[in-house]
């Protein structure tokens, strides 16, 4: 359990802190999004929870110890957690991917390179690799050191929709016994992603589950934030009276079979 | 037939790697044998898997890397043979996927003031094309914050606005707003359509997000480095099967629709990818 209590961050005294004082508690088993318009301090924030940055205020909790307390807990904390950078070519310094997943983990690599499809690329250079090629291999990497907690910027910004599959097939894996937290701007993938939404702006901040912000879908624009496209969706559809008011729409899945439901009754008469 | 804009013959690229010291070197291809052409003021948009070669081939574009064999002409001429060659660089203007790589200023007006200055402008005529790049963009409140403190999706809205601001002949978009949230995806997907509208850039945009090339006019495909295809822009985004082919991201819109032809073999009429377009289309039938 990682518990974050009254916490905040100033880049200066002469500036307003990032974001209001912070508490939340975040449990394994979930994935976490982070959510707020560009800006609000969203990477900053990654960076306190992850052990790379002091607060200006407040603390950071891993197993009721503080983290930041002394310079070794620090150290020991760092080393359960796995940060998964915006740009991940800050990570890579050998010269072939295979020497790259080797030097991150003594023992058997094969198991994560059929995972995450790198076969056909053990042989490059990680520098040589695509944009979305890098980001795949940074989280095989983090995966192969097992963190306790997982933490993205950005992963699968870029990423074609395998790619995105692929990255969201091993998360739900991998969350199972460990916390994941996502900041992610493409807030469709993400309510098919996460279970659990925190919206952080600079003013507010509120946790939330998917059953919540899709009762209260309002939620979105109250933070800045264009809703997914499904609830947009699902918003018109009730609007306008197709769609029933106090219903969930999750997933196009789902809006797609009451209207279906509709055109066949349509049919009937 | 008038000139076009951009020609590109017969392109190949491969990369070299040193292998050790008595200079062996690995070859390996990485475009094979593309050509297209882009004509003034034409809108492309360019799709691919990861690892297809669309950053390789705009780097091409932009003369970072020379091509192995094959030519690249930008109105009739040359890029080898075009002078002075740091020219080229202002005609063709190139936005890249990780914006940190763009900047070598500390700020947006420092930086651009340093690029203009290279370009040979008057320290007058750059203030002017700040102020009303500034204004059109709406970017005050960023133009003077150093890079560091801003946030990613910042940073690449004035990455954006420094490549617009040599007035490029051909602007390429290397997944612009890939790192950006949807309130800012919109920002910079308008402006493109503005910046389109109003002046006479043709623009290449590298994209996995269907709504975006929505923007564009026509759409090229690009796999292992071979250009596979050449659709007109609705066409080809309408179709599930080419959007699944290339590795698009899938909109929910087109989810709607075909989930609904599942259950139903009714089949909603829309006419392009937008929600209004769905709502419509629903209504449709419906009454």
């Amino acid at each position: 359990m990682l518990k974050i209590s009254n916490l905040t961050y100033q880049f200066s005294p002469h500036i307003l802190p990032l974001f209001p004082n912070l508490n939340f508690t975040l449990r394994k088993g979930e994935i976490y999004a982070l959510l707020g318009v560009n800006g609000v301090g969203k990477t900053t924030l990654l960076k306190i929870i992850s052990g790379l940055l002091k607060p200006s205020q407040g603390k950071v909790f891993w197993h009721d110890q503080n983290v930041y307390q002394s310079k070794k807990i620090l150290r020991q904390y760092r080393t359960q957690v796995g940060f998964c950078l915006q740009d991940p070519e800050h990570l890579f310094f050998k010269q072939t991917v295979a020497d790259e997943l080797k030097y991150h983990h003594v023992g058997n690599i094969a198991k994560i390179v059929k995972q995450f499809n790198l076969e056909h690329l053990l042989n490059y250079s990680p520098f040589e690799l695509s944009g979305g090629q890098k980001k795949i291999l940074q989280l095989a990497i983090m995966l192969l050191k097992n963190p306790e907690i997982l933490i993205g910027d950005e992963i699968t910004a870029g990423l074609d929709a395998k790619g995105q599959s692929l990255v969201a097939k091993n998360l739900q894996k991998f969350k199972k016994d460990h916390i994941v937290l996502l900041v992610n701007h493409d807030l469709n993938q993400v309510i098919q992603m996460c279970d659990n939404f925190l919206f952080l702006s600079s003013e507010k901040f509120q946790l939330m589950t998917l059953t919540d912000i899709l009762k209260y879908p309002d939620i979105f624009q109250k933070f800045g934030l264009i809703p997914p496209d499904t609830i947009k969706i699902g918003q018109e559809l009730i609007a306008r009276g197709i769609l029933l008011p106090d219903t969930i729409y999750s997933n196009s899945e789902k809006i797609a079979q009451i209207i279906a439901t509709l055109i066949n009754q349509k049919k009937a008469k | 037939m008038a000139t076009p804009l951009l020609e590109v013959k017969q392109l190949q690229y491969s990369s070299e790697e040193l292998i050790d010291l008595n200079l062996t070197v690995k070859k390996k291809e990485i475009i094979h044998q593309v050509s297209f052409t882009i004509n003034h003021h034409e809108f492309v948009g360019l799709i691919g898997p990861n690892g297809s070669g669309k950053t390789t081939l705009s780097k091409l574009l932009t003369k970072i890397i020379e091509p192995s064999n094959g030519h690249i002409l930008l109105d009739g001429v040359d890029y080898v043979d075009f002078r002075p060659s740091w020219k080229l660089h202002q005609e063709v203007s190139l936005v890249f996927q990780q914006v940190s790589s763009q900047f070598v200023g500390t700020d947006f007006i420092t930086d651009l003031t340093l690029s203009l200055k290279n370009f040979g402008w008057s320290i007058a005529k750059i203030e002017n094309r700040i102020k009303q790049l500034t204004k059109q963009l709406h970017l005050k409140s960023l133009i003077k914050r150093p890079f560091r403190e801003l946030s990613g999706g910042q940073q690449q809205l004035l990455a954006i606005a420094e490549a617009i601001a040599v007035k490029p002949k051909l602007l390429i978009l290397d997944e612009p707003t890939a790192q950006l949230d949807s309130e800012n995806t919109f920002l910079v997907d308008q402006l493109l359509a503005k910046i389109f509208k109003e002046e006479s850039t043709s623009i290449l945009l590298i994209s996995h997000k269907p709504i975006e090339l929505s923007l564009a006019q026509k759409l090229l495909t690009l796999n292992q480095g071979t250009l596979t295809g050449n659709y007109s822009t609705n066409e080809f985004l309408l179709d599930s099967s080419l959007l699944k082919e290339n590795q698009l991201i899938f909109p929910a819109t087109l989810a709607i629709r075909d989930y609904v032809y599942e259950l139903t073999k009714v089949q909603l009429p829309l006419v392009d990818l937008s929600i209004k377009s769905l709502i419509k289309a629903i209504e449709t039938v419906l009454c």
